[in-house]
């Protein structure tokens, strides 16, 4: 199967000298396209650290790290921009859209910044919106969308530029179960229908169903659970 | 990578509904910046209305060329030269006409027993140098006997209502013959035109035989600076200056001589200063409020340079914001000066300069901005 995201030996320390304090120590993950991957563990654990890599926010301390088979080795800032533009979606806690841009707008900066021309941008963000059921708030700011609706809207953000690899940081802790449920759901199956490889860090134990793989984090390594 | 067009365009979408969602502060600082770009415009716009007063008196005269007393600082302060210059230089070679021209300090007494000064020119019978337009009254009666002309705009200052008014100078009686519009000066003293007879005869300072220039006009298709060159031969105690030149050294003396230009030019630049405050502090503030905001930007792969071009654009809508007001608050006080002392001037080309200052500032307040931008770790976004 293909490789979304490869993650070897990944390691990551805080700090210097005495003040180091050492976070990750070998993390070893490997999630594949179509795979539905969630990342559970007690705060503290690295689980922000490792997505933060993961996302190419933060360049490890040493391991090897490969989105879509493409090594991220010495990247210079463009190129991170880069990867992220084009090959990797995010869902952020509590959705982070601009709130001054309507819906449409904030799916057409993403698209049009990733290099789609506005006809395939717009026609890509009428069928996630669709999908999503949102194309009828395409129209409106999203400082007035619910919480839910902010993290539909969050979703199609994340699959508008097909990435290979798609991150959500908490996705539900902002909504209550029954709408997080719908927005995993949502997330999970366009997510694999896209052809992208899912991995959700959730302190959420009621996800866990929504998965097919299951990865835990304590003190700074991955093992992968049944 | 989107090219620069799309890129400019996303820029200026993000840049322009940003600062719609914060309508009130922009306009409060497009207010801010639009005061400093009146104080800027304000300022150069008295310095250019003082340099056409100062040079007015050289410029109505239509001549080509100015004999004078040597050194001569500026025109309103002219010293005696003998008239019989005036009849050598209309010996020279290329002058066409010469008239002589008297221009003294004296002391008007209004009937309530107030004095002013006042700087008194003496015209000859063609009345070069005169006032430009009578809007009461007859020029030609500065030739009769103890009879003046005066302008509308000090018609308070000198107490005057009505023509055939009687006042005194240095106690002597002055009659009132006409009343000219816009002989500005610059020295708050106003111009009262006579004939250098009378002028003579209000100020004993003077001889009878005495003039302070000879203006003259040179012979259609000669060369003025040789005609200037041929006076200076003939003439050696005495100062040759082409119009522009005389005109060019009063407004230096009065500009730069005095310090005024000095502090008009700083007052300007603090214009221009406040303007760029106001600019950076609302972009800062814009900035900080929506950090979060350029921190999900930065993770989602837009690249500094583009939510730099976004700081840009909010320093030039404030930019054009505060042009606008500062622009429209210039004219509507240049329109109320214009009957004032103090006139406010303005050329295209100033107005062009003044608006690319203004808008280097912003963009210096931008690029001030742009490096608190760089500092926002995108990495935050999955911490908040």
């Amino acid at each position: 199967m293909k490789s979304a995201l490869h993650c070897e030996s990944i390691r990551h320390t805080y700090g210097k000298g005495d003040l180091s304090v050492p976070v990750l120590l070998g993390v070893d993950l490997e999630i594949h396209a179509g795979d539905r991957a969630i990342l559970t563990g007690p705060s503290g654990s690295g689980k922000t650290t490792l997505l933060c890599i993961a996302g190419c926010l933060l360049t490890p301390s040493g391991g090897c790290l490969k989105i879509a088979g493409e090594p991220v080795t010495n990247p210079g800032v463009n190129e991170l921009n880069r990867l992220r533009r084009e090959k990797i979606g995010f869902v952020f806690q509590h959705a982070q859209l601009l709130p001054f841009l309507s819906v449409r707008e904030n799916l057409e900066i993403v698209g049009r910044n990733a290099g789609l021309s506005l006809a395939e941008c717009r026609a890509r963000i009428h069928h996630l919106l669709e999908r999503l059921e949102m194309a009828d708030h395409a129209g409106k700011q999203a400082a007035v969308l619910s919480g839910g609706q902010r993290q539909r809207v969050a979703v199609a953000r994340a699959l508008l530029n097909r990435p290979s690899v798609v991150l959500a940081d908490e996705p539900t802790a902002a909504l209550g179960w029954e709408i997080g449920q719908v927005v995993v759901e949502l997330l999970t199956r366009h997510a694999t229908e896209e052809g992208a490889g899912l991995l959700v860090v959730s302190h959420d134990m009621r996800l866990l169903p929504m998965f097919n793989r299951k990865f835990e984090m304590d003190k700074g390594t991955v093992k992968e659970v049944s | 990578m989107t090219g620069f067009v799309t890129n400019s365009k996303l820029a200026l979408l993000i840049a322009w509904r940003m600062q719609m969602a914060h309508r009130g502060k922009v306009l409060a600082s497009g207010i801010g910046v639009g005061a400093g770009f009146f104080l800027t415009m304000a300022q150069i716009g008295m310095m250019m209305g003082w340099i056409e007063t100062t040079t007015l008196g050289i410029q109505r005269a239509k001549v080509d060329l100015w004999v004078m007393g040597m050194k001569t600082p500026a025109f309103d302060y002219g010293s005696p030269i003998p008239r019989q210059r005036l009849y050598r230089a209309r010996s020279v070679a290329g002058v066409a006409e010469a008239y002589p021209l008297f221009m003294a300090w004296t002391i008007w007494s209004r009937s309530d027993g107030r004095k002013v000064n006042i700087e008194m020119i003496g015209l000859d019978k063609d009345l070069v140098g005169g006032p430009p337009k009578i809007v009461r009254g007859d020029l030609r009666t500065v030739l009769q006997e103890r009879t003046v002309v005066v302008d509308s705009i000090y018609l308070d200052l000198l107490g005057v209502k009505e023509i055939g008014e009687r006042f005194e100078i240095l106690g002597r009686r002055a009659e009132v013959g006409g009343i000219s519009e816009g002989v500005r000066t610059f020295t708050a003293s106003p111009f009262v035109f006579s004939s250098i007879e009378n002028a003579i005869l209000y100020d004993k300072r003077y001889r009878n035989d005495e003039i302070t220039y000879v203006l003259v006009r040179c012979e259609p298709g000669e060369n003025v600076d040789e005609v200037a060159r041929r006076l200076r031969e003939q003439m050696p105690a005495e100062e040759v200056l082409t119009s522009g030149q005389f005109a060019a050294r009063t407004a230096e003396y009065w500009m730069i001589g005095t310090g005024i230009g000095f502090t008009v030019v700083m007052t300007a630049v603090l214009g221009l200063i406040i303007g760029a405050l106001v600019i950076s502090q609302t972009l800062f503030s814009l900035l900080q409020d929506h950090r979060q905001h350029y921190a999900t930007m930065l993770a989602l792969g837009f690249e500094v340079r583009l939510l730099g071009k976004v700081v840009f654009f909010q320093a030039l809508l404030l930019w054009v914001v505060g042009a606008v007001l500062g622009g429209i608050l210039f004219y509507l006080t240049s329109l109320v000066a214009e009957s004032s002392p103090v006139p406010l001037r303005m050329t295209a080309g100033v107005f062009a300069m003044l608006l690319a200052f203004q808008a280097l500032a912003s963009l210096v307040a931008g690029w001030w901005i742009l490096r608190k931008l760089r500092g926002i770790d995108p990495a935050s976004v999955f911490a908040s």
